[in-house]
């Protein structure tokens, strides 16, 4: 993981998609993929009465603390909410907080 | 009756909706339980093609399987519309033949699609297991742990038993497995009554056995094998034999290809009629072509071009359009094929609007070395030939777009928007 790097990335593959539309939901998906060990970044839509998108963005590998890291530079640069996934049970290094509170939405 | 048959151990597995399988695990959900489409929205795809949709997806709205139209999904919000990544998609296939191969030697194993391969277990699958189905089992979970997958394994004693135990019966069985061999042909073949479910039979075929009075696969079990024959040629006696549940093929012994042949084909993202507009397209598959022929160190002495005409043009014309071929000196040069081309297209086409362009190439011979011409300078002809090796080289190394020609980036031009596909749809690999 490289961070500046990745975080470069991560924003200019998901501006030409943020188009503010009203009625539209913007999130940041990470989804900690076990099998490839990698952490994925998407960019995902929720309108209120279409369909939903999602595009990949990017993956990084690395430590969760690594991850961390990123994610707080990721907060600091947009203000997308930030959902994630297969992070069940796995807790933030720095502050020992749940990362994924409850399973969310889609299944 | 079956005594003389093969009687061997062959499982055709195929994965569960497999774009959308991978997408839905990459996103961590679970491709059983995610409502998921993926769709590409290329510019020759006129709004959008369905290329895969989830099993939850396919059952909530009743989508087709194969591939269908923007038009046809519903605008619904609890649906997720993800685009392709084609070079995911083939790094995942490699991946599962590689557990296949865990289980069957190389020679036994044969990658049927992106999605589908054949393993001939006669020989290994005591090895794994009591039984060829505990042996299926352990191979779904194998993917599934691996890889978060779901596979669906057809189980029969021949290749096309196999098939059609894997697309009649395994996709609708709660542990996605289905049998069939020769003792249950009767029960498990010949009472399907949709004869287009069957394998190798489609609409038209199934037409023409509807003309014959055959409306199932009993029916087609009990036909007349000299009639069927005298009917259809040797499609005929093969279908005769199919609904017995017969099929002779050696898998480990490799067809060998007769004349194999290299070419290129696109639907272009418009309808185009301006003469020097439809060339440039020609062109630059023409050159993509000729790279190919060299990366693959071979030469043609036969180029074809098929052009097919936009819808309207068709009606009009009353033929959907052309396809000729002119035989040439041995080539793989840039120049001497496009020159092929143009004389093709100028001499067929007469000013109809056109959406399709088809190069081929068939006729191959090795590489060998260069036809000189006594006509042009040696110096001149050699140095056309370095060019098209150096902008090879370049692409080869670099990306097809490091060097392209400058009529790329005229009105027409699809070279550069192409250069990133994988079959025609997103490959995704800028993202890996």
């Amino acid at each position: 993981m490289n961070k500046n790097r990745d975080l470069k990335l991560i924003i200019e593959r998901l501006q030409p998609h943020f188009h503010r539309r009203s009625q539209v939901r913007y999130a940041i998906l990470v989804s900690n993929d076990p099998y490839d060990h990698t952490y994925n970044f998407f960019f995902n839509e929720y309108p209120t009465a279409h369909r939903q998108r999602s595009i990949p963005l990017h993956s990084v590998t690395g430590s969760l603390t690594e991850l961390e890291a990123l994610i707080q530079a990721l907060r600091h640069s947009v203000n997308f909410s930030l959902e994630f996934t297969g992070f069940a049970g796995l807790r933030w290094p720095s502050s020992d907080r749940l990362i994924e509170p409850k399973r969310e939405r889609a299944e | 009756m079956y005594e003389s048959e093969p009687k061997r151990v062959i499982f055709l597995i195929d994965n569960k909706s497999f774009y959308a399988s991978v997408e839905a695990v990459a996103r961590g959900y679970n491709p059983l339980k995610t409502i998921l489409v993926v769709m590409s929205e290329q510019a020759n795809t006129n709004g959008g093609l369905i290329l895969a949709t989830s099993p939850l997806a396919k059952k909530l709205y009743g989508l087709q399987a194969n591939v269908s139209r923007q038009r046809d999904l519903p605008d619904e919000k609890h649906l997720l519309v993800v685009p392709p990544r084609m070079n995911l998609y083939i790094k995942r296939n490699l991946q599962i033949n590689d557990i296949f191969r865990r289980f069957v030697a190389d020679e036994d194993l044969w990658p049927y699609s992106i999605d589908e391969s054949i393993l001939d277990l006669t020989h290994s699958w005591r090895l794994f297991g009591d039984s060829p189905l505990a042996v299926a089992k352990l191979i779904q979970r194998t993917v599934r742990k691996e890889l978060g997958l779901y596979t669906t394994i057809g189980i029969g004693e021949n290749p096309v038993q196999a098939k059609i135990a894997l697309d009649v019966y395994a996709k609708k069985s709660p542990d996605l497995i289905g049998t069939i061999s020769y003792q249950t042909v009767p029960d498990k073949i010949w009472t399907i009554t949709n004869l287009t479910s069957v394998w190798s039979i489609a609409d038209r075929t199934a037409a023409h056995l509807n003309r014959l009075g055959i409306h199932t696969m009993y029916e087609l079990a009990h036909a007349n094998p000299y009639l069927l024959k005298a009917e259809m040629g040797i499609i005929g006696t093969q279908l005769f034999a199919l609904a017995w549940g017969i099929d002779r093929t050696k898998l480990a012994k490799r067809v060998k290809v007769r004349s194999s042949s290299i070419g290129n084909s696109q639907v272009l993202p418009r309808d185009y009629a301006i003469q020097s507009e439809i060339e440039l397209v020609i062109k630059e598959i023409g050159e993509q072509v000729a790279a190919r022929l060299r990366h693959h160190h071979k030469q043609t002495s036969c180029i074809s071009l098929g052009i097919g005409f936009s819808y309207a043009a068709s009606e009009e014309a009353g033929r959907g359009g052309f396809s000729h071929s002119l035989r040439i000196e041995a080539t793989n040069r840039n120049d001497e094929l496009i020159a092929a081309l143009l004389l093709l297209f100028r001499r067929y086409w007469q000013g109809e609007v056109i959406r399709n362009v088809a190069v081929y190439t068939s006729r191959l011979s090795a590489d060998a070395g260069e036809q000189l011409t006594l006509l042009t300078p040696i110096a001149e002809q050699v140095h056309k030939s370095d060019l098209a090796r150096t902008v090879d080289a370049l692409r080869t190394k670099f990306g097809f777009t490091t060097v392209v020609y400058a009529k790329s980036k005229l009105r027409g031009g699809t070279a550069i928007q192409r250069a990133s596909l994988v079959g025609g749809h997103n490959g995704g690999n800028s993202y890996e």
